[in-house]
């Protein structure tokens, strides 16, 4: 057996299957993709080559593409300065040796098993408003002033399908800092102890710099998932009212399935296979550094 | 360099990858193929039939025309909105069913033609005399002679419907002219009542409300102005845009109807919360059954120098009606066109049982009607045009485009003046 594992012409062979079938069904669509986004096709008719129209008219002509492009970036920051933050507090609350620790954590996780569309269906319902329970409950309140067409108005349909996707995944990246946490040593904070750092200078002094690794990986994670959301905006909004909420990714889906702009979808294809690929390697790099030990 | 299908399946593989988890719902594209081999093992052919239609008569007359052909059926029904995307990926790449239904409008149909995956059907009406039961004009004959088609839905019209009991309660009555309908949206609105419920997410209510606000203006203007001899800047298209902006200003519609989803708003209007309603005819039934007496309805009130009986705006387009069309790459092509036609017919009983005008001579005797369906009936037999819907008329993309450019103007992002230069350019340059 051991010899097998350090024969690298035998290891070779065997990762030939899987390879084979990963760049069948991945790197050649997405180079298929690629050589479509040159053409003007609409799905039927023979393809014309139209050389970088698509990308000239995704820069300079469509207004909504900047629009989604603008949309990215704001679930992107969302992801990354409000869920994570958020999901890093209530790992530090439910790492606590507290009554109930284990119930907190079910609790906040459990909006991640739900299927993102029954929870973008159950928000329609509760944002509602006509009948939703949100613009009830504010009335109730004597708040009444407050109450909006959360989803129908665009200065704040963003915002409200922001907040859905910040209940929906704040519990995933709470589990991986929640493993995270507890991972560290309990030695450290009680060495820390003696040096008097203790609450928020042991988070600040220990548990943050321990877990950068983790916190490097929600990053990604958070930004890949903000730059491709495209399931919770198609059921809540479908990109409106009037794109404020268009993602690249919707549209995407717009241009080439209702548009028959095969052509073009494929082109903001590629546009978000690059972005995601140059961000991630970015953040790769800038996040990058050398392992703390104490 | 690729090939069409592999192109196609690839091009959608990598566009899907990340999307289309919210769009599934349906099962994969079987298509004609899938258990055919299954069931030829029995001795008996199948033939698989995709559908967007929900009512139950369709099932249901679709599962009598099979056993009367002899054929075991594979019936789909596909929800209408992801309908749209599939029907369009299955024929790009040849993964069709036997037989499928098809939406009214160039926009859908065209593509059925060009991809060159349908049957002529003419061969099977002419052998079967069936050709003869429909009536004039019905079947739709293409540039090249052949008749690819046969019908599966009735003209279905824009209807204004609205609430007995709110109406009553409002001690108003129903709106017989734009001064009119104003005054009643401004009384139902000060009472706490929706006005009009409209979806607005998925743009045509509002889209089609435009229609017939500009038909009633002129009732030719779409037509002139679609064929150079006018411009859509001229004062009808203006004037209806005034309309809508003033219906929105004074809070016609429901808060944040932008974002409400038809089904949402229909609810609104079946749950007593919304005055107005308007939708197409085909709604009819499902609306009397939700609401019982407590259902009015009215000829669209004369909000321009048209009167009533003018011109109604039609969902249905006599040069691409809804259709059935058959896969001419079916395993069983002669019994699936056979199957085609007379579930086309069967469900033109099934239309003139209900007391509608069919497509084809049918002997089914018409079941009484309900007081408002039989006030419909009337009314459109009086209406002098059925403006086809103008998105039907235009090329998938243009309409999608004049869509959003809609709902922007119901949305207040653009002026009315704004709107119309920008729907010039859109459609002028789309002729």
């Amino acid at each position: 057996m051991e010899r097998a594992l350090s024969d690298k012409k035998l290891i070779a062979l065997f990762l030939v299957p899987g390879l084979t079938v990963f760049l069948i069904f991945y790197f050649v669509p997405i180079l298929m993709t690629a050589y479509y986004s040159f053409q003007e096709w609409d799905g039927i008719n023979p393809m014309a080559f139209v050389g970088l129209d698509n990308y000239t008219k995704m820069f300079t002509a469509d207004k909504s593409f900047w629009k989604a492009v603008w949309n990215s970036v704001a679930f992107l920051l969302t992801g990354v300065f409000v869920q994570l933050p958020l999901s890093f507090g209530l790992a530090l609350l439910v790492s606590r040796k507290m009554k109930g620790r284990k119930w907190f954590r079910n609790i906040y996780f459990f909006p991640v098993v739900m299927s993102t569309t029954m929870v973008s269906l159950l928000w329609v319902k509760i944002y509602d408003p006509n009948i939703g329970m949100l613009n009830t409950l504010l009335e109730a309140a004597h708040l009444g002033s407050w109450a909006q067409a959360w989803l129908g108005d665009t200065k704040t349909a963003l915002l409200s399908v922001l907040i859905v996707t910040t209940w929906h995944y704040v519990g995933y990246n709470m589990l991986i800092l929640f493993a995270g946490i507890q991972g560290i040593s309990e030695q450290y904070y009680e060495a820390a102890k003696l040096d008097g750092a203790v609450g928020w200078k042991a988070v600040r002094y220990i548990t943050l710099p321990l877990l950068s690794d983790v916190l490097r990986i929600c990053v990604v994670l958070n930004v890949i998932y903000a730059l491709k959301t495209f399931e919770s905006v198609y059921v809540m909004t479908n990109g409106g009212p009037l794109h404020s909420t268009t993602m690249i990714a919707l549209k995407m889906f717009q241009e080439a399935f209702l548009k028959q702009n095969f052509g073009y979808g494929s082109a903001l294809a590629v546009f978000m296979v690059l972005e995601c690929l140059i961000i991630a390697w970015v953040l790769n790099k800038v996040l990058t550094r050398e392992k703390i030990e104490y | 360099m690729f090939g069409k299908k592999l192109g196609v399946v690839a091009a959608s593989i990598a566009l899907s990858s990340v999307v289309l988890s919210a769009c599934g719902g349906a099962n994969g594209n079987e298509g004609a193929t899938q258990n055919q081999d299954a069931k030829a093992a029995e001795g008996k052919e199948s033939v698989s039939l995709w559908m967007f239609d929900a009512d139950p008569m369709y099932q249901a007359a679709a599962e009598a025309t099979a056993a009367e052909v002899g054929v075991d059926l594979n019936y789909e029904y596909i929800q209408d909105e992801t309908y749209k995307t599939k029907i369009s990926v299955a024929l790009a790449a040849n993964e069709l069913p036997d037989v499928f239904q098809q939406h009214a409008g160039k926009s859908y149909r065209t593509p059925v033609l060009q991809s060159k995956t349908v049957a002529p059907l003419n061969d099977t009406l002419d052998s079967t005399g069936l050709g003869a039961k429909f009536l004039d004009n019905q079947l739709v004959k293409e540039e090249d002679g052949n008749i690819y088609s046969v019908p599966s839905n009735i003209s279905t019209t824009l209807v204004f419907y609205y609430n007995k009991k709110l109406m009553s309660d409002l001690g108003a009555t129903p709106p017989a002219t734009w001064d009119d309908l104003q005054a009643l949206v401004s009384k139902a609105d000060d009472k706490g009542i929706i006005p009009i419920a409209l979806g607005g997410k998925e743009r045509w209510q509002g889209d089609l409300l435009y229609n017939l606000l500009v038909a009633r203006q002129d009732v030719n203007a779409f037509d002139n102005a679609i064929k150079g001899d006018a411009k859509f800047t001229d004062a009808p298209f203006v004037d209806a845009a005034k309309q809508v902006a003033t219906l929105v200003s004074s809070n016609a519609f429901q808060k944040g109807f932008l974002g409400s989803a038809y089904l949402d708003a229909q609810e609104l209007f079946k749950n007593d919360k919304a005055l107005i309603w308007i939708d197409g005819s085909f709604n009819f039934g499902a609306l009397s059954k939700a609401m019982g007496d407590n259902l009015g309805y009215i000829a669209f009130p004369k909000t321009g120098a048209e009167d009533v009986y003018s011109a109604t705006i039609g969902f249905q387009n006599s040069a691409a009606p809804y259709s059935l069309f058959v896969n001419n790459s079916s395993k069983h092509l002669d019994k699936a066109k056979e199957f085609a036609i007379k579930l086309s017919l069967k469900l033109n009983d099934e239309f003139v049982r209900k007391g509608l005008p069919g497509y084809a001579a049918s002997e089914v005797k018409s079941e009484s009607q309900n007081e408002q369906l039989s006030a419909y009936a009337t009314d459109i037999s009086k209406t002098a045009k059925t403006q086809a819907m103008w998105f039907g008329l235009l090329s998938a993309d243009t309409g999608q485009e004049y869509r959003d450019m809609t709902q922007q103007l119901y949305g207040g992002n653009l002026t009315p003046e704004e709107y119309t230069a920008q729907l010039e350019t859109l459609l002028r340059s789309a002729e």
